[in-house]
């Protein structure tokens, strides 16, 4: 569960004036003629390299020519030079990258061999080339750099058809049997028509600055005409005596190129979409803020829950000497969206509890927030977040970052995906060593016995040879124990499971399961486990708390849960698992399609739910006990839920992948 | 290490020879006769055909090519159709000047780039980040050759330290020939310094958003450590990786750059050759522009294994 979207970021004041800018250099380009104070090919002999002045804004040459007319002058040449560039570089480069994408195969390893073979070469050289073989000028100069830069634009071009070729639902436009030419025309060229637009800009940009250079060098606009570039050939002659001069085209340049590469970044922030607003990445997670329990939601018809209705549930407050984490009221906010509402819930040692629910049901939101790994713009609220810890109890709660290490070092971290968990250039090893130097008190021959020792115990075979070897060249199942071992370095209470089998093969599923389950029996261990799939949560948790949109529905033991859900969606996410019953694999019928909207008022659930009343999209459903279970549901005693009576190895381990 | 090399090697050399095949077609396109280009308009049309066919340009395109090639393959690139000078030896005086340059504009440009950019990446997010971006954007924008110009105008005419125009040759005093290559290096590496700083702050960025981040940061590494032990080596695997194509960049803009010091470089020549009609020049200079990229390509290969072991071939 990544955080929701940011929304789109306004436009900053920079983009809109660049924008104007090229508003304005497009009217000159336009206008110039008319707009130009002076004649721009007509010198003054009477001055001659004189400077600034209300007759001549930026001076004249060493013929007496008004720069600021030449300047407007040339704008037009610049404008035309990078759109005959950019229109030709995109004319063949396109259409070449994209059939040759689209084909793939042998033609697409032909063609591609020589587009790299010219991009080897220099774009600048190879457009002197180009000029050497069809004759300088203008249009010659600006056709060879179109072409120089088309291998380039081929080479974006195919990249993006690829890739796009590649997703899911050209795919599925394939199956249903759409001919190859409307595959392209509907499917592709759409949606890869937005990042050309960016690679166009690039190429502008590059074309202007190039004109300017051939020009400068005789190889592009003839005299007398203005470009900017001949306007620097022509500076450059007098600037012993006239610095100046070199200024303004200069100037013009820059101004024009940095206004079009603006905007283009603008334009590629906004396809991306990439999250640059918190540039600091995982480095910088957010902090854990206090707040005060949330006013108790009044519902008339509730009881108010007794301690007797909090024991059955397995959430005895008053707590014990065995409680390693406690989290009160946790709420993580993100701009747009609540994942988590209000949690309680408490894991005890040597017990596993699980946190159940589809994607975007705010569950792994909630213990990242308790690993204190989630970053901005996620804002984490909690009445209690605590660690019992040999030293006393430790609260996350308004700790700053530097401290924050001291809470992570008393808990362990599995992730989703171990392979993407590990930092590719370093071996085994010496991830677990600099995991184990954080313990301290080590010698570098200890670190190495206790990275065996771990290594062992997460049961790998030939730990040693195993600690040589990069994650590349071990298999997510090996990853996976590696990451298991790297959370054990410390000695952890706690261990934080997030989805630590989904990216797994279902074999190797099975097999973390087993040692998770080993290593919570073995030392003890507080294990907060998330996961979609209600087997795995089956095979390993003692109590279950089930999410749904950021609220827990129900919290029953696992085992209650699996044989007499109280909440429909419980009900719904156990009918969801597919089971194998007498040989005859039966498929979840589930509508996910159903309207995920988040009702203001309510229960959340009532959209999706068969059972909905009326009152359910009005009055707001609290925790309350029925029948041994913490229920977020006015009905639940009503209601006779289906559920599935079999142990948990008839689970079969997979389903969402 | 050693294979990993020869594989390089063996992947870079077809690709220089394709480049050289696709000048050489494209140079076939001109309707320059050699023979006038030497022999000037009045000659008789014995004196043509015979030139023309001691040259070889009579023959088919494929023997041409074959035999271009052929010699190329030991360092002789032809004879100038203008004079009676080999083209490698024309060449070959001029290299060290537009070579020099390019590495000097590489060498400014690695240098303050990778600095900046990491500065602005271990400060992701705050006004150090904010400045140097800024700065950065700003700086992609300025042409390499009005920065030259600037730097003659207002360096190098008010001030006697570093020449306007005379370039000395490493052979000659090591000490003259950094002096004379300090003002056009900077020149064309102020824009490429720009574009590695943007790079590596935006590989820094990229890095900080990986899982590995998180798990480095979970079993508790130092905030240092992980910026400069893990981020800082894996964002560097796509700034080296692109090295190459900016110095090929930064070959082009040497061209034109070497004009603004009128220093005597493959510019100079080639503009001539074209002037001239002389062909055979303009295609050793593209050959020896694209060895010139692959050697510095092969280098940055090399560099590129150590760093990123996953792409040693065992």
């Amino acid at each position: 569960m990544s955080a929701p979207e940011a929304p789109t970021a306004r436009e900053s004041p920079i983009v809109k004036i660049a924008w104007g800018l090229i508003l304005l250099l497009v009217g000159v380009a336009i206008l110039g003629p008319w707009l130009s104070p002076h004649d721009p090919n007509l010198g003054d002999f009477s001055k001659i390299m004189v400077g600034p002045s209300s007759e001549n804004w930026l001076g004249t040459d060493n013929l007496g020519r008004d720069t600021l007319s030449r300047l407007m002058v040339g704008t037009r040449i610049a404008a035309l030079a990078g759109l005959e560039a950019t229109a030709i570089a995109i004319a063949v480069g396109v259409p070449i990258g994209i059939t040759v994408g689209f084909l793939g195969g042998a033609l697409d390893r032909l063609v591609m061999r020589v587009v790299d073979a010219v991009a080897a070469i220099p774009a600048l050289v190879f457009a002197i080339a180009i000029i050497a073989a069809i004759g300088g000028g203008l249009t010659q100069a600006m056709i060879a750099v179109g072409l120089a830069f088309s291998a380039s634009v081929a080479r974006l071009a195919r990249g993006l058809t690829l890739s796009e070729r590649e997703r899911l639902y050209v795919d599925g436009a394939r199956v249903v049997g759409l001919g190859r030419s409307s595959l392209l025309l509907r499917h592709i060229l759409p949606n890869i028509g937005g990042p050309l637009v960016v690679i166009a800009t690039t190429v502008f940009a590059q074309a202007i600055v190039t004109e300017a250079g051939l020009s400068f060098i005789g190889l592009g606009v003839e005299i007398p005409d203005a470009s900017w570039g001949s306007m620097l050939t022509n500076a450059q002659r007098v600037h012993r005596d006239n610095p100046f001069q070199s200024v303004p085209p200069g100037v013009a340049i820059f101004i024009t190129v940095l206004a079009i590469n603006i905007v283009g970044d603008s334009l590629l922030r906004r396809r991306r979409g990439e999250s640059f607003d918190h540039p600091a990445g995982h480095l910088e997670p957010v902090i854990a803020r206090s707040k005060d329990v949330d006013a108790p939601i009044v519902d008339p018809i509730a009881q108010p829950m007794t301690n007797l209705d909090r024991t059955a549930a397995g959430a005895d407050w008053a707590g014990g000497a065995s409680r390693v984490l406690t989290v009160r009221s946790l709420s993580v906010n993100y701009p747009t969206t609540t994942a988590v509402l209000s949690a309680d819930f408490h894991v005890d040692e040597g017990e596993v509890v699980a946190l159940v629910g589809e994607s975007g049901s705010g569950k792994t939101s909630a213990v990242m927030a308790v690993a204190a790994l989630l970053t901005p713009p996620a804002d984490v609220r909690a009445a209690e977040l605590s660690l019992a810890t040999p030293s006393g109890d430790m609260s996350l709660l308004d700790m700053s970052r530097s401290e924050q290490r001291r809470w992570r070092s008393q808990l362990g971290v599995v992730f989703q995906e171990p392979a993407a968990s590990l930092n590719p250039l370093q071996t085994v090893g010496r991830q677990m060593a600099d995991a184990l130097k954080r313990v301290g008190g080590m010698s570098r021959r200890e670190i190495s016995d206790r990275t065996i020792e771990l290594l062992t115990a997460v049961g790998l075979p030939r730990p040693a040879e195993v600690a040589r070897l990069r994650p590349d060249q071990i298999s997510g199942g090996m990853a996976q124990r590696v990451v298991i071992a790297q959370a054990l370095a410390s000695e952890p209470r706690l261990l934080i499971a997030d989805e630590p089998t989904t990216a797994l093969d279902v074999t190797i599923q099975a097999e973390i399961i087993t040692l998770l389950k080993q290593l919570g029996e073995q030392r003890g261990l507080a294990v907060l486990l998330v996961t979609h799939d209600l087997g795995v949560a089956a095979e390993l948790a003692d109590r279950t708390l089930v999410m749904y949109q950021g609220r827990v529905v129900e919290r029953a033991p696992m085992a209650g849960l699996v044989t007499a859900p109280q909440h429909p969606y419980a009900s719904e996410l156990l009918l969801s698992v597919p089971r194998n019953v007498g040989g005859v694999r039966i498929e979840p019928k589930i509508d996910r399609s159903a309207s995920l909207a988040v009702p203001t008022a309510g229960c959340v659930y009532a959209p999706r739910c068969e059972h909905a009343t009326p009152e359910c999209r009005e009055r707001e459903p609290v925790l309350r006990n029925v029948r041994s279970h913490l229920v977020a549901c006015i009905h639940a005693e009503e209601l006779d839920l289906p559920a599935i009576p079999v142990e948990p190895s008839a689970f079969e381990p997979g389903g969402e992948r | 290490m050693t294979r990993t090399v020869l594989i390089r090697v063996a992947s870079l050399v077809p690709l220089v020879i394709l480049a050289s095949f696709i000048t050489f077609s494209l140079l076939q396109l001109t309707e320059t006769d050699p023979a006038i280009v030497r022999l000037g308009d009045d000659a008789t049309e014995e004196a043509y055909e015979s030139f023309r066919e001691q040259i070889g340009v009579n023959d088919t395109f494929v023997v041409q090519y074959g035999r271009w090639l052929g010699n190329a393959a030991t360092g002789d690139l032809g004879e100038s159709w203008n004079g009676p000078n080999q083209v490698s030896q024309l060449l070959k005086e001029r290299l060290s000047v537009t070579f020099s340059l390019a590495l000097g504009g590489l060498f400014v440009a690695a240098t303050i780039g990778m600095v900046l950019g990491i500065a602005a990446g271990v400060r992701a997010g705050r006004a150090t980040d904010s400045v140097i971006t800024a700065a950065a954007s700003t700086g992609q924008a300025i042409p390499n050759f009005w920065v030259g110009i600037l730097l003659v105008a207002f360096v190098a005419l008010p001030y006697d330290v570093f020449p306007a125009t005379a370039y000395t040759g490493p052979t000659e005093s090591v000490k003259d020939w950094l002096i004379s290559i300090t003002l056009p290096s900077i020149a064309l590496g102020t824009a490429a310094a720009a574009a590695i700083a943007r790079q590596t702050r935006a590989a820094f960025v990229r890095v900080l958003h990986e899982p590995y981040i998180r798990t480095a940061l979970s079993v508790g590494l130092s905030r240092r450590s992980i910026l400069y032990r893990t981020a800082l080596r894996n964002a560097s695997i796509p700034v080296v990786t692109s090295a190459a194509t900016l110095f090929g960049v930064l070959l082009g803009g040497a061209v034109i750059v070497e004009a603004v010091f009128a220093y005597p470089g493959l510019g100079s020549l080639v503009l001539e050759a074209i002037q001239n009609g002389d062909l055979p020049v303009v295609l050793g200079f593209v050959f020896v522009a694209a060895v010139g990229v692959a050697l510095v390509q092969l280098l940055l290969d090399i560099t590129y294994t150590v760093i990123d072991p996953r792409t040693r071939v065992s």
